[in-house]
This record gives structure tokens, C-alpha cells and sequence, in this order.
């Protein structure tokens, strides 16, 4: 009953363990990043009613820090030479695998709904920028920080004002602000070059970049860490599972 | 000189006058990029348009006319049987559907020191550029519910709409047109999407949520298989092991019984 199986294998499998763990903890930090969400634009997701990629990211902390737990678990198992604990080590792996299969897939999803095209986060910004909701301020916070640190003007450019009525429109009339004041160039004070100017739309007193780009830049990287390496992981994971399950039936 | 008097007399009998084959042009679009908008128009101001009816002397104004460029207009007459000009307003014409009204009255622009458009970059000058070359039709968004208000009224035009424009110049003394240039090209206002008509729909799926998805997939179910089939054989191991200690176990009652028996039978016996 405690016999060891075949030494070579049990030290391939330590190996594979060791590391397991180790990308576990990196995952776990990883993930951990996306959720302290750097870039500030949790709200799109937020108010959109679907945050899928930091639900994802929230699955992968829990599976990178099970990972760790199961990799050390697994080289005890294996040293020790328990069949039962090694069929222990492969149902709580099973599972922990399927979960973070399921994050990065669902990560990826959403993240193509989100940033394939300008379009969602068009509309949501037209439809909730300047809204006196909660949601609304939490949208307008978040558009009027961007659209100030990396001087862009609405999604994909000040027009986006102008071709589409919106809520920001509603209140503020077309003459006295064609677009959120925010997106007039600014001195280093902050203060507007030139209100004339910015109302006319002369390119010298808009920013004239739209502010999607970085919007696609932040989820991408947050995708990139949750999917892409959840699922390094689960490459690397799936034949030092499948060898563990052989070397069970060995025992 | 004979000819300046020629051209005046012209003026005066038949409006033929030397602005007449000029028009209002649209705003510079490097200048204003934003235009025209949903509810505004900017055109240039009339610059050296009307020079040659200047007389000195005398005040003048200009004075512009809107109107929407559809068939419900009455007349695009701006000025009566006494060449006074008329002195309709927005809500008069219904915003310029029946004819023209008055959007706008400013001072003639000078002509020998037109703003030079170069000095649109520079920060101290930009503000007096823009007011002294463009003019924004449909600019004032609160003079139609203002009772107060002097003058005339520009207030916002409608959307999606054709517009020409005219300018008169106005002798402010005797109150008659000196010169009028021809109705502007038609100009239209922009027509707004609704953002609710966005269709956000992802379209094609990117490549790479394709492989993550088919790849995992196919691992997973890999697992599952090799995880039930590594149950599978255990079992069947288990049950060979427990077989082959119950026929040990069979064989030894086996060769137990008989001897049971036969030490029984010896007891009996």
C-alpha cells in the first residue's frame, strides 16, 4: 500500500509541482493587480451591469492561490506515497482547473464585447456621461479623469459629441459647450488655452485623440495577465495532471 | 468716378448692385471644425464685400438674413417697396419655414485690416479673430424667452434643416439697403443619431478567444476522461486484488471444511 511508484516519475512530478505553485502565486499577484484596477476604468464595466473580466480576475485570485495550496499539497502527497491523499491532490486539481478555465474564458468573452469596437463604450458614455444617477457620476468621475490625464476628447474624438444627442447635451446647449469642457486644451494650470477657440473646435484648442485607446489598452492588459496567463498555467498544468493520474494507477 | 455713379444709379433702380453676385460664404473649416452644427451655422463675415457702396460719411450696418431653403416659403423678399429693410423676426417666419427673418445686425468689418486667420494660434489674439471672422447663426439659446430683450434674435435653428443666408448693408441714418449680396448656397444642419441607435453588438469574435476557449475545452475534457478512466482502472485493479484474496480466502474454507468435517466426523466417530 505505501509503496512509491516509479522514482523518475515521482521527481518529474515534484518538479511539475514546484512549478505549479510558483505560477500560482504569481497569478494570484497578478490578479491581484487587476483588481486594484490601475487604470481606473472598473466603472464601464461597472455600470454596463456586466464586469465579467474582473469576475474573472476575482476566480483567478482564488485559483492561483489553490494553486500554490495544491502544489504543495501535491509534493507531500507524492513524497509520502498516500494513494489516498494523491486522489485527494487530483479531485481538489480537477477542480480548481475547471474553475480557472472558466475565468479565463470568461475574461476573454467580455473583454471582446467591451473593447472589439469603439461602439458599447460610445454609447454608454453618450447615454451616462453628465446623468445625475449614481451611475451617471460614477461614469462622468471616471470620463473627466481620463479625458484630463491623457488629453482625449470623448470615445473616439470630440465629434462623438456633436453626431450623437446625448445626456450631456441635454444639459448643456450646443453653442456654449459642443463638448465637456475637459476637452480643451489646457495650459500647465489647467486652464483653458482659449474658450472661443475650444467652442469653434479649432485643432490648436481640442484634443482631438479619442480617449478608446487607452480604454482598450487598460482592459487588454488586464486581460492579457487574467487569460493568457491562467492559461500558460493550465498548459503547463494539464500533462503533470495527467502524469499524476497515471502514476495513481501505478500505485 | 462716372462709373461709380452708373453702378449707384443701377443700385437704386434695380438692387443691381456690386455685391450682388457675392455670397455668404460658410466659415473656414480648418477654422471651425464644428460646423455646421446641430442647431448653428458660422459664416464668414462679409469682408470687403460691400466696399464699393460705402460712401463716407455715412453710418452703416449689416444686417443678416436667415431663412430655411424649403417649399413653404412665402417669398424671400428682405426688403420693401421703400428699399427699407424688413424687420421680421424668428418667431415671425416660424424660425424661417415662411421667410426670412432677421438673425443678426453688426457693424461692416474693416476691410483694410481683415483678422489674418494665422493669428488663430496665437493665445492673445485668437479670441479677437474668431469675433471679428465668424458669426454663429442660431448662437442665442435664451433670447427667445427673454421679453427684455433688445435687437434682433438669433436663437437656435432646427435640426436637419436647409438654410440660406443674406447680408444687406444698411444705411443706419436713412434706414435704406445701400447693397445686399445673393442668397447664400444652401447650408444644412447636422442630423444627431440617438446613442440608443448604437448597435454594440461585438461582431467577429477575436482570434484569440477562439483558441483560449477551443484549447481549455479540449484540455479540460482530456482531464476528465483521464481522471475517470484512472478511477476506472483502480477499480478494476481493486476488484482483481480483492478477487484473487477471495478465491484464497474460498480455497482455504474450501480445504477447511472438509478438514472441519472430518475432524467433526472424528469426533463423532
Amino acid at each position: 500500500m505505501m509503496e512509491k511508484g516509479n522514482p523518475f516519475i515521482v521527481g518529474l512530478l515534484i518538479l511539475g509541482n514546484i512549478i505549479i505553485l510558483m505560477c500560482g502565486i504569481a497569478l494570484y499577484a497578478e490578479t491581484v493587480w487587476v483588481t486594484a484596477d490601475q487604470y481606473k476604468v472598473y466603472p464601464i464595466l461597472g455600470v454596463s451591469g456586466k464586469d465579467d473580466v474582473y469576475a474573472g480576475a476575482w476566480i483567478a485570485i482564488f485559483c492561483g492561490f489553490a494553486f500554490f495550496c495544491l502544489g504543495v499539497f501535491g509534493i507531500v502527497a507524492l513524497a509520502r506515497g498516500s494513494r489516498l491523499q494523491l486522489m485527494l491532490y487530483l479531485v481538489l486539481m480537477l477542480i480548481v482547473y475547471i474553475f480557472e478555465c472558466a475565468s479565463c474564458i470568461t475574461s476573454y468573452t467580455h473583454r471582446d464585447f467591451v473593447v472589439s469596437n469603439h461602439r458599447m463604450v460610445t454609447k454608454q458614455m453618450l447615454t451616462f456621461y453628465a446623468a445625475p444617477t449614481a451611475q451617471g457620476r460614477e461614469l462622468t468621475r471616471m470620463w473627466d479623469r481620463i479625458m484630463m490625464e491623457q488629453q482625449c476628447c470623448g470615445a473616439t474624438g470630440p465629434l462623438d459629441w456633436v453626431n450623437h444627442t446625448s445626456t450631456f447635451r441635454s444639459f448643456y446647449p450646443e453653442g456654449l459647450a459642443p463638448w465637456p469642457f475637459l476637452c480643451c486644451k489646457r495650459d500647465a494650470n489647467f486652464v483653458i488655452l482659449s474658450p472661443e477657440g475650444c467652442r469653434v473646435g479649432h485643432v490648436d484648442y481640442i484634443n482631438t485623440k479619442g480617449c478608446f485607446e487607452h480604454i482598450e489598452n487598460a482592459i487588454n492588459s488586464y486581460t492579457w495577465g487574467i487569460s493568457w496567463f491562467g492559461f500558460a498555467i493550465l498548459m503547463f498544468t494539464c500533462p503533470v495532471m495527467l502524469l499524476a493520474m497515471y502514476h495513481y494507477t501505478t500505485l | 468716378m462716372q462709373g461709380h455713379w452708373v453702378v449707384l444709379a443701377l443700385c437704386w433702380l434695380g438692387q443691381l448692385c456690386v455685391a450682388q453676385n457675392l455670397r455668404p460664404q460658410i466659415a473656414n473649416p480648418k477654422l471651425a471644425t464644428n460646423n455646421p452644427t446641430l442647431t448653428t451655422i458660422a459664416l464668414e463675415k462679409p469682408f470687403c464685400m460691400f466696399d464699393d457702396s460705402l460712401s463716407p460719411g455715412s453710418s452703416y450696418m449689416v444686417y443678416l438674413y436667415a431663412m430655411a431653403d424649403s417649399a413653404s416659403t412665402v417669398s424671400s423678399a428682405v426688403i420693401d417697396n421703400s428699399s427699407k429693410p424688413l424687420n421680421t423676426t424668428f418667431q415671425d417666419t416660424n424660425g424661417g419655414q415662411l421667410g426670412p427673418y432677421r438673425a443678426a445686425l453688426f457693424n461692416v468689418p474693416n476691410c483694410a485690416s481683415p483678422p489674418m486667420l494665422a493669428d488663430v494660434v496665437n493665445l492673445k489674439k485668437v479670441s479677437d479673430v474668431l469675433k471679428q471672422y465668424l458669426f454663429r447663426v442660431g448662437d442665442d439659446v435664451t433670447c427667445l424667452y427673454d421679453p427684455n430683450f433688445p435687437g434682433a434674435c438669433n436663437p437656435p435653428l432646427a435640426e436637419d434643416t436647409t438654410y440660406r443666408f443674406k447680408y444687406l448693408l444698411v444705411d443706419v441714418v436713412a434706414g435704406v439697403v445701400k447693397d445686399q449680396t445673393l442668397w447664400s448656397d444652401p447650408m444644412k444642419t447636422s442630423r444627431v443619431k440617438q446613442p440608443s441607435t448604437i448597435d454594440t453588438w461585438p461582431g467577429r469574435r477575436s482570434g484569440g478567444m477562439i483558441v483560449i476557449t477551443s484549447v481549455l475545452s479540449t484540455l479540460m475534457f482530456l482531464l476528465v476522461v483521464g481522471f475517470l478512466a484512472s478511477i476506472f482502472f483502480f477499480v478494476i485493479r481493486a476488484a482483481g486484488e480483492a478477487s484473487t484474496e477471495t478465491t484464497h480466502e474460498s480455497l482455504t474454507t474450501q480445504q477447511g471444511v472438509p478438514r472441519s468435517q472430518g475432524s467433526s466426523e472424528g469426533v463423532n466417530q
